[in-house]
């Protein structure tokens, strides 16, 4: 009896396990589209060393690429630098402009995976990603939020993502005295299967 | 704060203006043409160094459009040195060229649905560019032109500051001040063939700086008119009666009239600045 009990822990435990760790599923494999309606991508970057300022960009699109091998699993994402938000337009048009990120040069900001790889509780993922004309690869690890089926809504997947770059890497050294350098960004993917 | 505002005046004021008076200081007693080539160098020099602080050391080739302008500040001076080679009646070509080639570094960069839009945008600048330069490609003896310039550079640098730019304003401080410290001489002693070749790094950036304005900034017509009406206050230097005036004189009334012209440009910026509503998100 205490066998049979034992092994149910164990057969209830590996099952939850199974359920929590996202592209080992074949029944997630497959291509999605990010849904820029359920996706965010948000920055954080210190003020005057005094505060943290947060703000996000509007509009993301891509594409998620999830195989029951989570090494030939890819992300390719694109976001319009016009699509900044910070609740005001006076520093919306600010950071559009020359100053940060100027838009009219350098329209796309963009990030491709070169590899992923399964770690602990998620993945590790590293690619380029392309900001005001510069390229940098960078390493950041990701999350499985969740997936499902959603009726009329289609087959979805969730990942959410949090790293730090160094915004004179990409060129825009312009104020850091003022504003930080380092800036932190925080994206939460929503995609639609097919 | 008060260390970072000294700072950014070094960086902005002090650097091109000490370079155009070090350039000049060295080729005092040297003939004029020697001291043209030296006052020249020393704004492109010091138009360099400022820009490299403020906006970073320039790549070459430029990784983004504004790295184009201390490229644009030497490549005048040294165009300079060509073109006054080339006999008199054909100058006008090499600066009909220099002129194509400021407006192609900057316009295309930018993406444009249709190629014929790029050209003619790239087209329309450089004959306008052109038309600007006039006063400052020909030869003569009058100087008003830089106090003109250095009027409108700073003009320059008050309608980005209207349009969202710091950096631009910064770097039409940095034109402004080299081209005031260079009036400043020329009031003392006035001598336009002194600053034959600073004037034509002057113009060449202000050309940049202009087409800036417009096609990244995008500065409202109103307020770029009056820049370039301000700007087109040189050409009448070679107005009879403005030419019977003495240099000090005209220098003075042009430059003048210049940044009255100028202070129409701004004071739009800042009317439009003023009518825009606070938080037209409407959270």
């Amino acid at each position: 009896m205490l066998f049979k009990c034992l092994m149910g822990v164990v057969v209830l435990g590996a099952s939850a396990f199974w359920s929590a760790a996202p592209v080992a599923e074949s029944e997630d494999a497959g291509t999605y589209s990010i849904d820029s309606g359920h996706s965010c991508v948000l920055f954080k970057v210190s003020h005057l060393n005094v505060s943290n300022f947060y703000g996000r960009f509007n509009e993301v699109s891509g594409t998620l690429t999830i195989a029951d091998d989570p090494t030939q699993s890819a992300i390719e994402i694109s976001i319009p630098t016009e699509s900044i938000d910070t609740n005001s337009k006076d520093r919306d048009d600010h950071l559009k402009g020359s100053d940060f990120f100027n838009v009219k040069e350098f329209p796309t900001l963009s990030f491709k995976s070169s590899k992923v790889e399964k770690t602990g509780a998620g993945f590790r993922v590293t690619g380029e990603l392309s900001l005001h004309g510069k390229t940098k690869e960078i390493t950041f690890d990701a999350t499985h939020t969740g997936h499902g089926e959603s009726g009329r809504f289609g087959y979805r997947t969730g990942y959410e993502a949090k790293f730090t770059i160094q915004r004179t890497d990409f060129g825009m050294s312009y104020l850091t005295q003022m504003l930080g350098d380092e800036v932190t960004i925080m994206v939460a993917l929503e995609a639609v299967k097919g | 704060m008060a260390d970072l505002v000294v700072q950014e005046v070094v960086k902005t004021a002090v650097i091109p203006a000490a370079a155009v008076w070090v350039a000049c200081a060295v080729g005092s007693g040297r003939k004029d043409s020697i001291r043209s080539l030296l006052v020249g160098a020393g704004l492109a020099a010091g138009y360099g160094v400022s820009h490299s602080l403020i906006a970073g050391v320039p790549e070459v080739p430029p990784a983004e459009s504004l790295q184009w302008f201390p490229l644009i500040a030497g490549g005048a001076w040294l165009w300079s040195l060509v073109v006054s080679r080339v006999p008199r009646g054909a100058s006008w070509i090499p600066w009909m060229l220099g002129a194509g080639l400021v407006a192609w570094a900057l316009i295309g960069r930018l993406t444009y649905s249709d190629p014929k839009v790029e050209w003619s945008w790239i087209g329309g600048s450089a004959l306008l560019l052109f038309a600007l330069w006039g006063p400052g490609i020909k030869e003569r003896p009058a100087s008003s032109s830089v106090g003109v310039l250095a009027v409108v550079a700073g003009v320059a640098a008050g309608v980005a500051i209207l349009n969202h730019s710091a950096k631009i304003s910064q770097l039409g401080g940095v034109l402004g001040a080299g081209l005031g410290a260079a009036a400043l001489l020329q009031w003392w002693r006035p001598n336009g063939r002194v600053t034959r070749d600073l004037l034509r790094v002057g113009q060449a950036v202000m050309g940049a700086l202009v087409i800036y304005l417009d096609r990244y900034l995008e500065t409202p017509p109103r307020e770029l008119c009056f820049l370039v009406a301000a700007w087109a206050v040189a050409h009448l230097e070679s107005l009879p009666k403005v030419r019977a005036m003495s240099p000090r004189r005209s220098l003075v009334v042009l430059t003048l009239f210049a940044g009255l012209l100028g202070a129409v440009a701004i004071l739009f910026g800042y009317l439009r600045r003023q009518a825009e509503p606070a938080n037209p998100y409407g959270y």
